[in-house]
């Protein structure tokens, strides 16, 4: 192993930990726009179960989705602690309905395992990576794979 | 200025040019040309020729050097403008500006027209060898220019003229110091010049009466000269004139004198070349109106901010009456003000945007001009307003239903020559293009002065192709609408003048999808007029506000016919799930708005419902919903950057509370309406009203 | 000081882009003294004031054309000994015919590169 892998894997990268379906998860913090509090959105006709509509972000008009529902959890019930995190994935901006939002995680590269599942019959790729913080598993999510099935639809 | 920026100024200066060609082309069209004439149109061929060489773009200059080449016979008299000679220079105009246009994406395929009108052009200036190639090869010894190589030995000095103004002295500048600078670089002779003071009497403390004139030799360096005035630079009149260490010119003192007087001298000298045109002369030169290129998304995204700004306005006034202020507080005043300023600031973006309508005006005088030629009509054409600006993009999308409904004025509306003496008209008919701006819109309206519609043929048509039943009693506005249904023509033998597979209806489409409205009046025998009603903007919508379940939505005004609150007898179930609508004895499909998008009905009695007529590319539907709110302009926002376009949806806005409408998209509704109805169909058959 | 830093030029030419990608090439070239104007008109009076070294000025021009410009510069005694560049698309022999007549310096063909046109201004006035 060469030095700068040594400093790759020694590497800190933060993280937002959230629950969405009972389940936690964590997305790199850099995707993070900001966190709002649940408000009504306007519902698209004839769209996906998963996505609960639009919201006026400061003039920008963006989808909310529910998290839990993309990821084939139960949907999520609205409850006060709600929020909706908003993250910019490529260029587009978007809304993920989440339970609740815990906190911010330095995790270290090396802490980092890859999902060993992934590429099998049914998994999509949303989740990449598995890290263990105080006896809970974490999932950390790839936000692209959620809006390219986003595109899908779309189209 | 990089090349990448040179590229862009290249495509903005084209577009001046092609104008200025076509200006010109349309003077010789109608003889009023004289010789600059056909020079500025050579000029502006060339000019383009020149300029897209340096880009590399070789059709453009193939066709554009074959296109000057038979300019140039006819600027040298070699070549009379006959009409044939008249037309090929305007289409060869117009081909120009599709190469140009097609210059701007690597990779867009040659017009067609490109290689025709070449072959023409080298037939009319004798063939292809008279032509010669853009690649000649020319000689010309080059000639040393001896004076420069002397001028470029050492400066002898400077003579230096210097005039303080007061405020020199009063920012603390001592014209002593600077003279003391100049000492500095070389051997000075200064001379105060002193004729300027007055008589104690007429003294004025605050005002600067000496001059300097300083004579500086030994020095070289210009820059250096100047950087000892750089902090005097605006309080002083200031010249520096360098020496010639040869005097290889006799002029040798000439420096110190006031060189304006030069340019006099030579022109009563230098015998004018010719009459100069007005645009030319030296006093406008400098103050000529500058221009700014401005990359049109940075005006996209500040029109976006400036809506953003209106809307929250909007909110902030909600919020406050839902307060319950007096209405007369400070802060109402204060944000009547903010309400005011932001609409201005609006209309001030909406202006970058905007261009006069005159470029498009004169292109569509050739195609009248075409269409006459073509029938065999007498057509004067004559534009009005053509000052009046809308948007830029809107200008581009008018260009194909403008041309279209011009050439249906000439070949349908405008009479042979020889009817029009039968019914006591003068020979020559006249088509009339105006545009004007009348509260909040864009009126363009084109009218003839022909035969007018005629109703009763309108129906026997309409009724013959099934597009209205026999017995339908129709408006008179309605009847003349019958012209904008698909596959309808009027006349009785179809012209390749109008008749080439496009009717009326896609005039309709065009103008709908820039969120107008077209309007027909006419009297027999005395002509029609045709009125087009735009929005100023493409960024903004009328829209009605309508009440779908919990939400609210937006229906475009332009596709609106009428709204109608029905008796419950005009409501009729035709099968299950199928419901009509009777207008005035003509049947409508009914799309219920609640059900195609999936919302709860307020209240399910269909005569408590409003049914809003739409008039969607091929037919007329009626929209049911469950009230109607308001009638407003709505900023329209974008889905498909976040989300992805939705059928059905054309794009969303935001309201005054901050909650966001879904802007319907009527030409896409009865097609979601059948699609959504098949899937139904499999399930259940609840009534849709 | 080098004939790059000494030398000074106009360059005369109505469209915006053929007298940017002069300018540019001039600077290119590493000439620090380079002046422009859209027109015949504009630059007379400018360089009889303070003459130049080298005029590069397009033929094209509506009013003055290129050789006009060139003809008042000689019939000035300031401004008479001034290099003159003429720039063209299409050189004929009654241009070049013309400018000969006139004392022209040379002339250099569009579209041009920076190569061409600095040969062009080097058989002018010697080695930049």
């Amino acid at each position: 192993m060469t030095d700068t892998e040594i400093a790759d894997k020694s590497k800190m990268t933060e993280f937002v930990s959230l629950r969405a379906g009972g389940q936690g998860y964590c997305v790199e913090i850099t995707s993070i726009r900001e966190i709002r509090r649940w408000r009504t959105v306007t519902s698209l006709p004839n769209a996906d179960k998963s996505i609960l509509g639009v919201m006026n972000l400061r003039g920008s008009v963006i989808p909310i989705i529910d998290l839990a529902a993309r990821l084939g959890l139960p949907i999520t019930e609205l409850g006060p602690r709600s929020v909706v995190v908003v993250v910019a994935i490529g260029n587009r901006i978007i809304g993920l309905l989440v339970e609740a939002v815990s906190e911010i995680l330095s995790i270290e590269a090396s802490d980092i395992q890859p999902n060993p599942t992934q590429g099998r019959d049914g998994n999509d790729g949303q989740v990449v990576g598995l890290v263990s913080i105080e006896d809970e598993m974490l999932k950390i999510l790839a936000l692209d794979t959620i809006v390219d099935s986003e595109a899908e639809e779309a189209a | 200025m990089t090349l990448d920026s040179l590229r862009e100024t290249f495509f903005a200066e084209c577009e001046d040019l092609i104008e200025s060609l076509t200006e010109n082309l349309e003077l010789v069209a109608s003889h009023e040309w004289d010789a600059e004439t056909i020079n500025a149109i050579f000029r502006a061929v060339h000019s383009i020729k020149g300029s897209a060489g340096a880009f590399g773009f070789t059709d453009l200059v193939d066709f554009a050097h074959h296109y000057e080449t038979t300019l140039d016979l006819i600027r040298s008299d070699k070549l009379d403008i006959s009409n044939d000679v008249l037309r090929l220079i305007i289409r060869c105009s117009d081909n120009l500006a599709e190469l140009v246009e097609g210059s701007r994406v690597e990779g867009s395929p040659v017009p067609e027209a490109t290689k025709d009108l070449t072959a023409e052009l080298i037939q009319l200036s004798g063939g292809p060898d008279a032509a010669g190639s853009p690649e000649d090869e020319f000689v010309f010894t080059p000639v040393a220019a001896l004076p420069i190589e002397i001028s470029l030995e050492p400066v002898e000095g400077f003579d230096i003229t210097l005039a303080p103004q007061p405020s020199l002295y009063l920012s603390g500048h001592d014209p002593l110091r600077l003279i003391s600078g100049l000492d500095k670089l070389g051997a000075l002779t200064p001379e105060c010049i002193v004729d300027a003071v007055p008589t104690l009497d007429d003294f004025n403390f605050d005002e600067s009466y000496l001059r300097w004139k300083l004579k500086l030799r030994g020095a070289e360096d210009e820059d250096a000269v100047r950087d000892v005035f750089q902090f005097v630079d605006g309080h002083c009149t200031l010249e520096i004139t360098p020496v010639l260490a040869e005097p290889a010119n006799e002029p040798h003192d000439a420096p110190v004198e006031p060189v304006a007087a030069k340019p006099e001298e030579l022109q009563t000298v230098a015998p004018q070349p010719r009459a100069q045109p007005a645009k030319s002369s030296p006093p406008t030169q400098k103050a000529a109106q500058s221009t700014l290129r401005v990359d049109p998304e940075r005006v996209d995204r500040l029109i976006n901010s400036v809506g953003e700004l209106i809307i929250n306005h909007a909110v902030i006034d909600r919020n406050l009456k839902e307060s319950g202020l007096v209405s007369n507080s400070e802060i109402t005043t204060a944000l009547d003000d903010y309400g005011t300023l932001a609409r201005e600031i609006q209309e001030g973006v909406m202006a970058i945007r905007a261009q006069p309508v005159k470029s498009l005006f004169q292109r569509m005088g050739r195609v009248v001009r075409e269409a006459g030629e073509a029938t065999g009509k007498k057509v004067t054409f004559v534009t009005e307003g053509e000052a009046t600006e809308i948007d830029k993009t809107m200008l581009e999308r008018l260009a194909d239903p403008l041309t279209h409904m011009l050439r249906n004025a000439v070949d349908h509306g405008i009479e042979a020559p020889a009817r029009r003496q039968e019914t006591g008209k003068p020979e020559t008919g006249t088509v009339r293009l105006s545009a004007a701006h009348r509260s909040g819109h864009v009126v363009i309206e084109i009218i003839d002065d022909g035969a007018g519609l005629n109703r009763e043929r309108l129906m026997q048509k309409a009724i013959e192709k099934g597009i209205i039943t026999a017995d339908a009693k129709l408006s008179e506005g309605e009847v003349y609408a019958l012209l904008f249904a698909p596959g309808f023509s009027t006349a009785e033998s179809v012209t390749n003048l109008s008749g080439r597979g496009v009717g009326m209806d896609v005039v309709k489409t065009a103008i709908t999808s820039l969120g107008g409205k077209v309007g027909i009046t006419s009297s027999p025998g005395q002509g029609s007029a045709f009125t087009i009603s735009l929005p100023l903007t493409l960024a903004v919508l009328d829209g009605m506000i309508v009440e779908v379940g919990a939400e609210t939505m937006v229906l475009p005004l332009s596709s609106i016919v009428e709204t109608i609150r029905p008796a419950a007898s005009d409501i009729q179930e035709v099968t299950p799930g199928e419901w009509v609508l009777s207008v005035r004895g003509t049947f409508v499909p009914v799309v219920n708005l609640n059900a195609l998008m999936g919302l709860e009905q307020t209240d399910d009695d269909h005569t408590n419902r409003v049914f809003v007529l739409i008039d969607a590319n091929d037919a007329t539907i009626a929209v049911s919903v469950d009230a109607i709110q308001d009638q407003r302009q709505v900023v329209i926002k974008s889905l498909k950057g976040n989300y992805g376009a939705i059928t059905g949806i054309a794009a969303a806005t935001i309201l005054g509370d901050g909650n966001i409408a879904l802007i319907i998209d009527p030409e896409a509704l009865s097609g979601l309406a059948a699609s959504q109805r098949a899937a139904q169909s499999q399930h259940s058959l609840e009534p849709q009203f | 000081m080098s004939l790059k830093h000494k030398l000074r030029v106009m360059v005369v030419d109505d469209m915006t882009v053929s007298r940017g990608l002069l300018v540019q090439s001039l600077e290119d070239m590493g000439l620090v003294h380079v002046d422009h104007q859209k027109s015949g008109d504009a630059a007379l009076p400018l360089l009889a004031a303070s003459p130049v070294h080298l005029v590069i000025s397009d033929f094209n021009m509506p009013g003055m054309n290129g050789l006009d410009l060139l003809e008042r510069l000689r019939m000035n005694q300031t401004t008479k000994g001034i290099g003159f560049i003429l720039v063209t698309g299409s050189p004929t022999p009654e241009i070049i015919d013309r400018g000969r007549k006139l004392g022209l310096n040379n002339i250099v063909k569009k579209p041009f590169t920076t190569a061409t046109l600095k040969s062009a201004v080097e058989t002018v006035v010697g080695r930049l």
